[in-house]
């Protein structure tokens, strides 16, 4: 489902004219199969966001190459990643990004408005998700009026609406307290049984990382293969 | 993303700062309703004098007032007079020429001399002389007089002195009237009769247009000409009737390569044209600086709108708002707010303009001490003018519009969510 070829990425920093390209990942070849839950971890600054970035379309790698549902996304303009997204993946953010000034029912339903489906259509297909995932009594509450978890259902029913076959998650407990962060997990083992979802998810929570069928571990911009892993936590215990 | 969903999001969107989208629209109304204003006053002036122009006078008139002759001009003989009628497109053709002497019915008498235009009547009639009541002459011992005819009658004393209180006021129409035409003799320098007529008065010819005109004049058939003035015709004046607005300057074009010396109201209008229309794109090219400042203000509005609405912006385009939607709708809000700008512009400047109509006679009264023209127009807004005056507007609120709308669509998805993803 998602194949990652040589994947480099560099950053530029300091001032115009003395900037200097800092490495953040060095080579990554991965591949998620379909059905399948990875999970990457790794410490801050190690690269995993990067990674969940450039196989987001939010950042264009420095080389390597992308491919995700069969497509070569790799130099895709901003536009084709537009779309690609629309039709093939949800995102589950950190801190929910919800639009404030937006419903929980308006927010959800937001994907589908920029599909273009019919207002009629809409209303069904959204109330039947909110309902799914337990907060249809809250379709009128704006976000400030959420729990955190509440807030992390709505992020996710907006990033399953368009029922993608991709759903990319970067921290996505980052903010819930410790039951919240369970009955998250139990919904996310759920989706991938029932809808069969392709899921990567980033996180530096060995709880979140335990819902996985494969577990891969950044360190330095590298990814470290589940032999190399177990070397390295025999050092590094 | 539907057009409806585009217009719900622009509503929300402008419904979020109130006022300064109000503002916003309000300096667009300004600037709208202030080209719309200035460029008025030439439309309404232009409209003013053309009416002025044409108020007695008939638009496919053609006068002919001699015949070329190298460097010199000729007056009209009947020859030149008769050779006129062969032109194509002419609808009628008045040849008057003017007789004075006194009138007389019963004991009444005219105040002054009356004037007597000796012309076809028929030929009038189909020029555009309207009657106020009776019909035309149908004989040579039949006439029309002037709506004052009645006026300039009066009575006299033993000593022949017109007494003024004494004017005529009974019915015309079916009287007999005396004229006793008079001719100037400069050999003995006094008036000799030439003819003494006996008229029944069968209509009246209808009020002037311009109030302060006064008509006591009669009119005599072409057939009074050989007892009026013998062999030798006086100078003519000679109208020339087109039969249709469009051939006006076809039929002067004609007349002119025949050696006509010509002039139709139409040439001047068309002069005046000319100068208004310099005038109006001058006017137009100054108002539209004023929308140009407004757009400054919806430049401002849509650069903090994008700026604060950034990270919803963000959002929205992480989810997988195609930049060209983001684009579309920002570019609708400036077009929304230029609408808006418009359309209560354009009521204001319709109202304004109502406003100075009429407020600025009664101030040019005073300061000119006169009555200003009849029907004076300052300030005159056509369809075209709003037309043209929307479309600027509009077409500046857009422009103003499309810098903040691309710089929406450049918006890191990554900066615009603070790197939370």
């Amino acid at each position: 489902m998602i194949h990652l070829q040589q994947i480099e990425h560099a950053f530029k920093l300091g001032r115009k004219g003395n900037e200097r390209l800092v490495p953040v990942l060095k080579g990554i070849d991965l591949t998620v199969n379909k059905g399948e839950i990875v999970t990457l971890i790794g410490r801050s600054g190690s690269g995993k966001s990067t990674l969940l970035h450039i196989v987001g379309g939010f950042l264009r790698p420095t080389s390597g190459k992308v491919r995700i549902a069969d497509q070569d996304v790799t130099s895709y303009s901003e536009t084709q990643w537009a779309d690609f997204r629309r039709n093939h993946m949800g995102v589950v953010f950190q801190n929910f990004q919800l639009i404030p000034s937006m419903t929980a029912y308006e927010n959800t339903e937001l994907p589908l408005v920029l599909q273009g489906i019919a207002p009629n259509e809409r209303r069904r297909q959204t109330l039947t998700l909110l309902e799914q995932l337990g907060i249809a009594s809250y379709a009128d509450h704006y976000p400030s009026e959420l729990s955190g978890g509440q807030q992390q259902r709505v992020g996710i029913a907006r990033s399953l609406i368009l029922n993608p076959p991709i759903l990319l998650a970067d921290e996505p407990t980052g903010s819930l307290d410790s039951e919240n962060e369970a009955q998250f997990l139990q919904l996310l083992q759920s989706l991938n049984r029932e809808r069969n979802i392709t899921l990567l998810i980033i996180t530096h929570d060995d709880k979140v990382a335990s819902i996985g069928n494969r577990t891969m571990r950044i360190e330095d911009g590298l990814l470290l293969q589940p032999a190399e892993q177990s070397k390295l936590e025999v050092l590094q215990p | 993303m539907k057009f409806k969903d585009k217009l719900k999001f622009v509503r929300q969107n402008m419904s979020k700062n109130k006022s300064r989208v109000f503002m916003t629209i309000l300096a667009t109304a300004m600037g709208c309703s202030f080209l719309i204003m200035i460029a008025s006053v030439a439309f309404g002036l232009q409209q003013s004098l053309i009416d002025d122009l044409l108020q007695d006078r008939n638009i496919t008139e053609i006068q002919v007032h001699a015949l070329k002759n190298g460097d010199t001009y000729d007056n009209l003989k009947q020859a030149d007079i008769d050779a006129i009628q062969n032109i194509e497109h002419i609808k009628a053709m008045s040849v008057q020429r003017m007789s004075q002497g006194t009138t007389s019915l019963g004991e009444y008498q005219s105040l002054n001399n009356t004037q007597a235009i000796v012309s076809n009547f028929q030929q009038e009639m189909k020029a555009g002389l309207e009657l106020e009541e009776g019909r035309a002459p149908a004989n040579d011992n039949e006439t029309v007089v002037g709506y004052h005819f009645a006026k300039s009658l009066t009575k006299r004393d033993a000593n022949n002195v017109a007494l003024a209180n004494e004017i005529y006021n009974g019915k015309l129409i079916g009287e007999t009237i005396v004229f006793k035409a008079t001719e100037f003799n400069p050999d003995t320098n006094k008036e000799v009769v030439v003819g003494e007529f006996k008229l029944t008065i069968v209509g009246i010819l209808e009020k002037p247009d311009r109030e302060w005109m006064e008509s006591a004049l009669l009119y005599l058939s072409d057939n009074y000409n050989d007892k009026l003035f013998g062999e030798e015709l006086p100078q003519a004046n000679v109208k020339v009737i087109a039969d249709g607005a469009d051939n006006v300057v076809k039929v002067s074009n004609e007349l002119r390569e025949k050696n006509y010396s010509v002039y139709s109201v139409a040439d001047t209008i068309k002069e005046m044209d000319l100068v208004f229309l310099v005038m109006k794109i001058g006017l137009i090219f100054v108002g539209t600086i004023a929308v140009l400042i407004a757009s400054i203000g919806i430049y401002n509005t849509m650069t903090m709108a994008v700026t604060e609405r950034s990270q919803d912006i963000g959002i929205m385009k992480a989810i997988g708002a195609n930049p060209r939607t983001i684009r579309s709708i920002f570019l609708l809000e400036s077009f929304g707010i230029g609408l808006l700008g418009v359309m209560i512009g354009t009521i204001v400047s319709y109202g304004l303009s109502a406003l100075i109509n009429a407020a600025v006679p009664p101030i040019l009264a005073n300061v000119l001490d006169g009555k200003p023209p009849e029907n004076f127009m300052f300030s005159s807004i056509p369809i075209t003018l709003t037309l043209v005056s929307a479309g600027i507007s509009l077409g500046v609120a857009v422009l103003s519009g499309m810098r903040p709308a691309a710089r929406a669509t450049r918006i890191d998805v990554l900066r615009a969510l603070r790197r939370d993803i």
